[in-house]
């Protein structure tokens, strides 16, 4: 009885067991499996260490994004722009034609200077412009800021230290009745007046509606000035 | 009786059979039941090929977001600079910087001041004042009054006349002192007036 039962089992057990079959498994298989894993696992680690550290410069980035939106105001921008000259102005005023006498030259050579409109004439005429209060300035289309200097070589005018040539055209936006009573006050502006009747240099003002006056196309350094915090 | 034990031989032996079967087939239940999988190479592999891309595309989406802020810092940034700039210039606010002083002693006229500012800047001036009234596009032009006085700002200003000029004091002294010079200019029209000239490391203005 035993004997025929420890038979049945053996030869059943031998007949349900699944030998392996030779060569499925060779021996590196298992380490190039590992090696395929670690690759995988090690650019998952390096991704989640970028994102981490990304997510920490857009903190940063956005904390001092925060700071300087404080720090900066657009409307203050726009009105300091406006102060320095760096804004169109359009509204009414006066213009100013200034020219050389018709007989500063002949035959081709200038003879006399104050047949001539020259730099100090036209400072002149813009100060008694800032003077009236003016809103904006230009000569030729140059616009005149603070430090726009007006400056002459030799017959040649310099304004912002661009070439003009004459008919000088000075424009004003600003109170026409304010600045019409300082440009013909004939004692704030001698040379011109004296010039004009005298030397026949022409020199009309006319009252304008609409005048547009450009921005200031030069530089503007400061590189010598610090703000007092 | 050869017989019988040839039966009970059989018997035993499918006895065994079917222990062995049930056997099996309780460890096929069992493997049935297991809570986890076995290893699968394939699977594995696919799950981390799928957890990467997810991650490289978060790691692009925060490298935009990051370039985008980046962006516009450098944009505030300029902004700000602007308008430090800008209030170097306008005269709200004080400034510092290295330059030359100017002393006239005694009173000159209107225009002669105009050209004598004029050529401060057309020297590389970068800021002027004159008796502590800074020149900027906010300040008005001078004027003459009736006496002669000269009126800037609605203060009459009189000699001694004092000009802080700021800006690169070597080169604005030497163009100013050149013989035929704006310096030159005055001292022939008044004889009599007295220039001083110093440079200074910092001039203060307000």
């Amino acid at each position: 009885m035993f004997i025929g039962l420890l038979t049945g089992v053996l030869l059943t057990w031998q007949f349900n067991t699944e030998v392996p079959i030779e060569g499925n498994f060779p021996s590196d298989e298992v380490e190039t499996r590992e090696e395929l894993l670690k690759k995988f696992v090690n650019k998952q680690s390096y991704l989640q260490s970028r994102i981490v550290s990304l997510r920490k410069q857009i903190e940063e980035a956005q904390s001092q994004l925060e700071e300087q939106t404080v720090l900066v105001n657009l409307e203050l921008l726009e009105s300091l722009k406006k102060d320095v000259g760096l804004t169109e102005i359009n509204g009414s005023g006066v213009e100013i034609l200034l020219d050389d006498s018709p007989f500063s030259i002949n035959d081709g050579i200038e003879i006399e200077s104050s047949n001539r409109i020259q730099a100090s004439d036209l400072r002149d005429i813009v100060n008694i412009l800032n003077a009236a209060s003016s809103e904006a300035i230009s000569i030729n289309n140059q616009r005149i800021i603070a430090t726009s200097p007006i400056s002459s070589v030799g017959t040649t005018i310099l304004v912002n230290n661009a070439h003009i040539a004459p008919p000088f055209i000075i424009a004003a936006v600003g109170d026409i009745d304010l600045i019409l009573e300082r440009l013909l006050n004939q004692d704030l502006l001698a040379g011109i007046y004296n010039k004009h009747e005298n030397f026949d240099v022409i020199f009309n003002i006319f009252k304008k509606a609409r005048i547009n006056i450009p921005i200031y196309n030069g530089n503007l350094k400061v590189n010598y000035l610090n703000l007092v915090e | 009786m050869q017989l019988k034990k040839s039966y009970i031989l059989i018997s035993a032996a499918l006895i065994g059979f079917f222990i062995v079967i049930q056997t099996r087939s309780f460890e096929d239940v069992n493997n049935l039941l297991l809570r986890d999988q076995e290893s699968n190479i394939f699977q594995e592999i696919q799950i981390l090929i799928d957890k990467n891309d997810e991650l490289e595309e978060e790691v692009d989406s925060l490298e935009d977001t990051y370039t985008n802020i980046s962006d516009q810092n450098f944009v505030l940034e300029s902004i700000k600079e602007e308008i430090k700039k800008y209030q170097n210039l306008n005269g709200d606010k004080s400034i510092f910087g290295p330059g030359i002083t100017v002393k006239l002693e005694d009173e000159i006229t209107t225009p002669w001041i105009t050209d004598l500012i004029n050529d401060f800047f057309s020297s590389g001036a970068q800021a002027v004042s004159i008796n502590g009234i800074r020149i900027t596009n906010q300040t008005v032009g001078f004027d003459t009054l009736p006496q002669g006085q000269i009126l800037l700002n609605g203060s009459i200003l009189s000699a001694p006349y004092f000009f802080d000029v700021i800006g690169e004091s070597e080169v604005l002294s030497e163009i100013l002192e050149l013989p035929g010079g704006i310096f030159d200019r005055l001292q022939n029209n008044f004889p009599d007036l007295k220039i001083d000239v110093s440079r200074k490391e910092v001039i203060q203005m307000i």
